[in-house]
């Protein structure tokens, strides 16, 4: 019996959830799209790189860039470490 | 063929094919900006020339030439350039990593300001962390 429950609790937020994410992510309205339209009509100006999507990782997100390098530097020393010989 | 023995036709067409997987590599770094490609892609294009010299010349002339020391301070020492650009553009530009190179139009001369030497900086990084992911491979399966 107790799982049974367990069970439709799980059932009924994962409904909900997928409620909220259809109707609050829903992007297709005109009024969202206003961060897009403006990296596409206006990112070669601001940034001066052709490729939209240089202009969007390296030009307006690159702080979240660095936070990736930095991802990935740790990765490294950690696969460095742990294959050490020793 | 005996077994262990190193077969010439390997050997010559990957002496020759590494030069030109390296300048690809640094080609989809450098016009990043301008065509499909960018610092990670064009990392990882490095990093697989060095890798195809690691296969078919042994792991030892290999690191003869790229010593392990130095791709490792190559490696520490780009992250810290990329904070360093970042704080210069904090200190002009008044924002963390804000581009303080005059930007032209881009029908004139390609220039992205940093955008660029981002790339490079990252191109650089990515190459050197796949090459010593791969050195500490080989030496974990040889013993």
């Amino acid at each position: 019996m107790n799982r049974w429950i367990k069970n439709i609790l799980v059932l009924s937020v994962i409904i909900a959830l997928g409620i909220i994410f259809f109707y609050g992510f829903n992007a297709h309205l005109p009024s969202k799209l206003a961060v897009s339209n403006h990296y596409i009509t206006e990112g070669e100006k601001e940034t001066g790189a052709i490729n939209i999507v240089s202009s969007i990782y390296l030009g307006y997100r690159a702080f979240d860039t660095l936070g990736e390098t930095i991802v990935l530097l740790i990765t490294v020393s950690s696969v460095v470490f742990l294959l050490k010989k020793n | 063929m005996e077994k262990g023995e190193r077969s010439e036709i390997v050997s010559i067409i990957s002496r020759k094919l590494v030069p030109y997987i390296l300048l690809f590599g640094l080609y989809l770094i450098s016009y990043g900006h301008l065509s499909p490609g960018g610092g990670f892609q064009g990392g990882v294009v490095l990093g697989a020339g060095i890798i195809l010299l690691c296969l078919s010349h042994g792991i030892f002339l290999t690191e003869k030439k790229f010593p392990l020391e130095k791709i490792a301070f190559l490696e520490a020492f780009m992250i810290t350039i990329f904070i360093l650009l970042g704080i210069v553009g904090l200190i002009i530009a008044k924002s963390f990593l804000g581009n303080i190179f005059p930007l032209k139009k881009i029908e004139e001369v390609p220039t992205a300001g940093f955008v660029f030497l981002l790339n490079l900086v990252i191109g650089l990084k990515v190459g050197a962390g796949i090459i010593l992911i791969f050195y500490s491979l080989c030496e974990r399966s040889e013993k």
